[in-house]
Formats: structure tokens, C-alpha cells, sequence
């Protein structure tokens, strides 16, 4: 026992020797992202001097990411680490965090990047928040990425960031993040023109996800199949939710690929609305492999639905 | 003085004609080209000010919907209608109170129990299992807190408490303190967390209803293989029931995990852990344990998950006792032995639904005495949210000398509080 011990201290004086040889590193800021959408924003402002990684997938529920050990090899070599914040990470992040054994992207590091710094957020709840209101995210409606304006915002953000811990190349990145947020910024107003028919248009959809754009291309949103954040709904809350569709006559029920389609079929079918299942996150679907592919694949399927 | 006199009647005498020249009656023609003159001015300064003002507007408005929606353009018309979501507030009340206070969590668990097993038998029908009250908060930028403290019988206990550095030099990450030493998987998981209504039996017999848990250091590392692995080493107090050696004495465990990801969808976990330390019987107790874990779990979708874990554990417990013969001419003796305690489980936990698991388990524990206790176990799980918890379980055991007995276990438990994620 005593020569197993011995050898488990040798092998960890030789892991730690060889850890500031930065064995993995490529030369290029290491940057891993908690979402897809926000590591492909990372790679158009960190050009050629930044590889991005991104953990979950465009397909998953980021709320339910499993905290693999295999993310922590990835962490343990970031130089900077993007987060979406506002607690959406708070299920998986933090355990992953206190195993990577590296200081420079723990909270309070400079590679310790919430992004939700970079833009203003909805639906902030009022007064005391507890469960009863469901999964509820106490600082506001973390997924912004679906606005390409918020893009923008974090574009330019990142090029700072970026500049602070790889002051080498910081006009590189400052003028990648102004080309960027300038390029979220037309890719907002195309979407803009594409649904500006729909203004005002009445819609259900599943989960919060969708809000902040619904809310810039001026959609309406009359109800959501989950009760209430988070939660499982009931035959109650469906027949109440029918209900309201038929008297605001919402035609379309838009709903992320994740959730519990056989649900949102039913509601679709009993209300005689389309039911448009689109991708939420870069990367989940054929045909929205890149960001601006996947706003242009939700904004396209919501018209085309609409269009009966 | 005479200079200064004639300035000053020269400024007077100027100021006074000026005056007086203003003040002469003016022609009619005059007048009319003045008010002419007059209302043009108004004009043109009316519409001055009203494209300055429209200006201000258009301005306002673009800096109203960037502050709406973060970086709207002027044009973004319209102001967007909500049903259902809450209105805002300033984010910062939340920013405060994580200040202030650490997280608490309260998790109760209760448990009823039927039938003839003597585990259960040895506990009221009914009963508040334990009621753990976790702690977690930054304690400044180098480390974290965590407690866990239960509540069992009126008794409280440190489950867990310890401080943890995420990021010490050289990459290591560790923990000081009271916590549940990384020996295998299950030994690790809060009762809460099971994926049945009590522990394997192996662990219950061969580790005692605590578990391994203990007061010291451990400090992990990441191992530059290319698949995922980590190696832990904790130096502890050499618990008392479970090791009980002398003061100066410790325990050591050394553990390495090794991590797979088969697919996007499913992963495989191995774990060998050995931990050794002297006991009160002169000798050393030696603990193994390997444990295996298969994951499947297909993302982007929350309705099915399997998970298949089998541990295989190992006690020694060497000792050598001096014996003193009755008759005192006869000269004492050593006599040297060891207690062999070995135990193997095995589960499966099949989602079938959104927030129901059906779930099995196997049981097998040999005795030093070379007796075996040997069970198996059906269990259904209900989970309504991520908080609430209902459990029912059919176990049927067949022990040492006593032979088959049953038990019919009913769990409830809920989480209150930001109980933080585990450790995957």
C-alpha cells in the first residue's frame, strides 16, 4: 500500500510538472464556450489566434448538460472560458469548474467571461422568486443569444476581452469584433425585413427560449405549453392554454426540437395551429450549422409555417 | 482727469442719441416691414426648434429601444406584448443576497418500510431518515465552502464540510476537511441522490451505514493521457470504526478514474480506488474497490436515459493479537489472521418517461466467516419536478443463518434551496 501511494505521488509531482509545460497548447488563446452559438462568435472575433470549444451541443437542452469528465480536459487548458450566465449553467457548470484545476478561468479570473455583462436582460422577475414559479431564473431570461443585436453587443465585448488576455494581437481582435458586430448587426436588420409581415402576429411557444426574439421582431406571444419555467404540463394547463389560442387565434406553435414534441403536436392539432420545430442553439439542425445560418433557419420556418 | 471727464460725456452724449433715436416716432411702413420682419424670425425659429426637437425624438426613441432589447435600431418600431412573463426588476437584488449569505439547502427524506427484512425491522415503520442541510458560498477567491450536515434522530452530524481549492499550482485541485473519500462511485453520492432507497448491501456491511467518510486532505490531479483521467490522493484521520489505529497512525487512499465518451450519447466510467491504514488490532486494514459505469443518455432529449453501475468491493483486515495463556508457565503468543470481507453490486436505471425511472439491483456480500448475504431489488421512481421525489422498492434478501426475508420500502424526499449541481 504504502509503494501504491508512492507511486500515485510520483505519477502527480510528474503531471504537475508537466502541466506549465502547457502540453496541450497550440499557441492559440484556448477558448472553450458553455454554448455553440457563443464559441462561433468567439471564433469570427479570435480569428486565426484563438481556438474555440464548444461543451454542449446545439441540440441539447443547455439547462440539463451532463458535467462529463471529458469537459474538464478541455477546461483545464482554456485560457478563457464563455459562459451564458444568469444561472443558466448553475446545473452542470460548477462541479466541472472545481475539478479542472485551473485557476485562470474560475470566477473573479479575467478568463472568467459571463457574457450576460454584455447585454440587457428580459423578464427579470419582480419581488421574492421561489420554485413555485417553476425553474426560474432569478436574474432574468438567460437566452439572449437568439437576438443577433445581442450578438453585436458580445462581438465587440469579446474583442476587449480577447485584447486583455492576449495583448499581442488586441487590435486584431478589436477590429475582428467591430467587423463581427457590424455583420450581427445587418444580419438583424435582414431578419427584420424577412418577418416584418408577421408584426404583431400571435404565438405559443414551449419554454422562454425564443422571447428575446420574439420580442425584437414583434411577435406576440399569448402562451407557453409549459405552465409555468421548467414545468411539466398538465391536462389542466393544456386545455386552459387551447383555450387562450383560440381566442387570440394563434396560428403557429414554435417550439425548440428538445421538448416533448408528442405535447406540442396535440396542442397543435386540437387548435388547428402549425406546430414549426426549429433548432434553438448553432448546430442543432441540418442547415444551421453556423449562427447566422440558424437565425435565418428559425426566421424561414416561422414564415413558411406562417404561410400555411 | 480732464481725458477721463471727456470719455465719459462722449459715451453718455452717444448712449443718449441711440436712445432717443429709438424712441422717435416711426412711419407706419416701418412698423409693418418690422412685424414682416418679426413673424418671418418666429417662422424660421419654430421650425428650427421643431426639427431639433424631432431630432431629440428620434434619438430618444433609439436609445429607449437600445436599453429594451440592447442595441435596437432607431427604426425598431413597436413595442413588443407579453402574457405570462414577469415584468422587470433590477437585477441586482439577487447580487446582493449571494453576498450576504452562503446557499442553503434542506433536503429531507422519509422513509416507511414493510415486511420481515431485519434492516428495516431494526427501524420504525415510518420515520424522517435523515433531514441534510447543505451550506456552499465562496470563501474568498482561492476557495469554496461546502457543509453538509444531517439531521438523523435528533442527532446532528457533519455528513461533509470542507474547504475546496479548484485551482491550486501546478493544476491540483483539493479538499480539506470532512468529506466522503473517493472510494468508488456510490460512496460518494448523498443519500438524496441514490438510486435506490438504501444502499447496496455490500457498502452497508462492508463500509458500515456511514460509508467511508473522513477528516483530512485530498488532492487530485488531471493525468496527460489521451483519454480523460485523474488521480486522487487523500491522507486521512483513519476513521475510528472503519480503521481505528492509534492517534499518530493515518489512512491513504490513492484513486483513478478513467472516462470515456462512447458516442455523443453514451460514456463509460472505470474507477479503481485502494486505501490502507493501520487498525487497532495491531495490524493494517487494506480496502479496494472497482467500480464500472455505462451511461447512456441521448442529448437533446430528456425523456430516456440508462445507467448501468457495478462495483466490486474488498476489506482486509489484518490483525495479530497477543495471546496470554491462562497458565501462567505457558509463554504468550502471537496470533496473526485476517478478517476477508468481499461484496459485489450491480444496478440498472432505466428512464422510460419524463421523471420516471424503473430500476433494479443485485446484491452479494461474503462474510469472513465465508457466509453470504445475497439480494436483489425493483424499484420505481417518480420524480414530478428536479425537487420532489417519490420512490417505491421491493427488495428480497437472502441472509447468512437467517434466510430469505422481504421488504416493501416507501421513499419521499425534496430538495428546498439552490442545492447545487453534484459531481457527475
Amino acid at each position: 500500500m504504502k509503494r501504491l501511494f508512492l507511486i500515485s505521488v510520483v505519477l502527480m509531482t510528474a503531471a504537475s510538472t508537466m502541466a506549465p509545460l502547457q502540453i496541450f497548447a497550440s499557441g492559440k488563446l484556448q477558448v472553450v464556450s458553455t454554448l455553440p452559438d457563443f464559441a462561433w462568435l468567439a471564433q469570427q472575433v479570435g480569428g486565426d489566434f484563438a481556438q474555440v470549444q464548444s461543451l454542449a451541443r446545439g441540440s441539447q437542452d443547455p439547462h440539463f448538460v451532463d458535467p462529463k469528465p471529458s469537459y474538464l480536459v478541455d477546461l483545464h487548458r482554456a485560457d478563457a472560458l464563455l459562459l451564458d450566465g444568469m444561472q443558466l449553467e448553475i446545473g452542470w457548470l460548477p462541479p466541472l469548474l472545481q475539478q479542472c484545476g485551473n485557476p485562470r478561468i474560475q470566477p473573479g479570473s479575467p478568463g472568467y467571461v459571463d457574457l450576460s455583462q454584455f447585454i440587457t436582460p428580459i423578464e427579470v422577475p419582480v419581488g421574492g422568486v421561489d420554485r413555485s414559479m417553476g425553474d426560474i431564473h432569478p436574474m432574468g431570461n438567460p437566452h439572449y443569444h437568439l437576438d443577433p443585436y445581442n450578438m453585436a453587443l458580445i462581438a465587440e465585448g469579446l474583442g476587449g476581452v480577447f485584447g486583455k488576455l492576449d495583448p499581442s494581437h488586441a487590435a486584431q481582435y478589436a477590429e475582428n469584433g467591430r467587423k463581427t458586430a457590424a455583420a450581427m448587426r445587418d444580419l438583424g436588420e435582414e431578419i427584420a425585413k424577412m418577418l416584418a409581415p408577421l408584426k404583431g402576429e400571435p404565438v405559443v411557444t414551449y419554454h422562454s427560449t425564443l422571447d428575446y426574439f420574439f420580442l425584437r421582431y414583434g411577435f406576440h406571444v399569448v402562451g407557453f405549453v409549459e405552465p409555468k419555467a421548467g414545468i411539466k404540463p398538465s391536462p389542466v394547463s393544456l386545455m386552459e392554454l387551447e383555450q387562450r389560442m383560440k381566442e387570440k387565434n394563434a396560428k403557429l406553435l414554435i417550439t425548440e426540437a428538445y421538448q416533448d414534441l408528442k405535447t406540442a403536436r396535440r396542442v397543435a392539432g386540437d387548435t388547428g395551429a402549425t406546430l414549426v420545430v426549429i433548432p434553438s442553439y448553432t448546430g442543432g439542425a441540418k442547415g444551421a450549422e453556423t449562427y447566422p445560418d440558424l437565425i435565418r433557419f428559425i426566421a424561414n420556418a416561422i414564415l413558411e409555417a406562417s404561410r400555411g | 482727469m480732464k481725458m477721463s471727464f471727456a470719455a465719459v460725456a462722449a459715451v453718455l452724449l452717444l448712449c443718449a442719441t441711440g436712445f432717443f433715436a429709438q424712441v422717435a416716432q416711426p412711419s407706419p411702413q416701418d412698423l409693418q416691414q418690422q412685424i414682416q420682419a418679426l413673424q418671418a424670425q418666429m417662422q424660421a425659429m419654430a421650425r428650427d426648434y421643431q426639427a431639433k426637437l424631432d431630432e431629440l425624438q428620434k434619438q430618444l426613441e433609439a436609445l429607449k429601444s437600445q436599453q429594451q432589447a440592447s442595441g435596437a435600431p432607431p427604426s425598431q418600431g413597436g413595442v413588443p406584448q407579453y402574457e405570462g412573463t414577469a415584468p422587470p426588476l433590477p437585477a441586482s437584488a439577487t447580487g446582493a443576497n449571494a453576498l450576504a449569505n452562503p446557499a442553503i439547502s434542506l433536503i429531507p427524506d422519509m422513509i416507511a418500510s414493510g415486511g420481515n427484512d431485519p434492516y428495516w425491522l431494526g427501524q420504525p415503520n415510518a420515520y424522517m431518515r435523515e433531514v441534510e442541510i447543505a451550506f456552499s458560498a465562496a470563501i474568498d477567491p482561492y476557495a469554496n465552502a461546502f457543509a453538509a450536515l444531517s439531521l438523523e434522530d435528533g442527532q446532528l452530524n457533519v455528513e461533509e464540510g470542507y474547504a475546496a481549492f479548484p485551482a491550486l499550482w501546478g493544476g491540483f485541485s483539493a479538499k480539506l476537511g470532512k468529506f466522503k473519500a473517493d472510494f468508488g462511485k456510490n460512496n460518494q453520492m448523498h443519500s438524496h441522490t441514490w438510486f435506490q432507497a438504501d444502499q447496496p448491501l455490500a457498502l452497508r456491511e462492508i463500509l458500515g451505514e456511514e460509508g467511508f467518510s473522513d477528516t483530512g486532505l485530498s488532492l487530485s490531479h488531471l493525468l496527460p493521457t489521451p483519454w480523460t483521467s485523474d488521480i486522487t490522493v487523500e491522507v486521512t484521520s483513519g476513521r475510528a470504526d472503519l480503521f481505528g489505529g492509534s492517534r499518530s497512525s493515518l489512512a491513504y487512499l490513492a484513486a483513478w478514474r478513467n472516462y470515456w465518451d462512447l458516442t455523443d450519447n453514451s460514456n463509460l466510467e472505470a474507477q479503481l480506488s485502494l486505501s490502507a491504514g493501520k487498525n487497532a488490532q495491531n495490524g493494517t486494514t487494506k480496502l479496494g474497490n472497482l467500480s464500472v459505469t455505462y451511461r447512456y443518455k441521448p442529448i437533446g432529449n430528456r425523456r430516456e436515459s440508462f445507467i448501468w453501475r457495478t462495483e466490486y468491493l474488498r476489506k482486509d483486515v489484518d490483525f495479530e493479537n497477543v495471546v496470554t495463556p491462562d497458565d501462567p508457565s505457558q509463554p504468550s503468543y502471537l496470533v496473526e489472521g485476517a478478517d476477508r470481507w468481499k461484496g459485489a453490486f450491480s444496478y440498472v436505471d432505466w428512464q422510460f418517461a419524463r421523471g420516471w425511472f424503473l430500476g433494479t439491483r443485485g446484491d452479494w456480500v461474503r462474510h469472513p466467516d465465508g457466509g453470504n448475504d445475497s439480494g436483489g431489488a425493483l424499484v420505481l421512481t417518480w420524480f414530478p419536478s428536479e425537487f420532489q421525489k417519490f420512490r417505491l422498492q421491493y427488495a428480497r434478501t437472502n441472509y447468512a443463518g437467517i434466510g430469505m426475508r422481504d421488504a416493501v420500502v416507501f421513499e419521499y424526499g425534496f430538495a428546498i434551496g439552490p442545492h447545487g449541481a453534484h459531481p457527475f
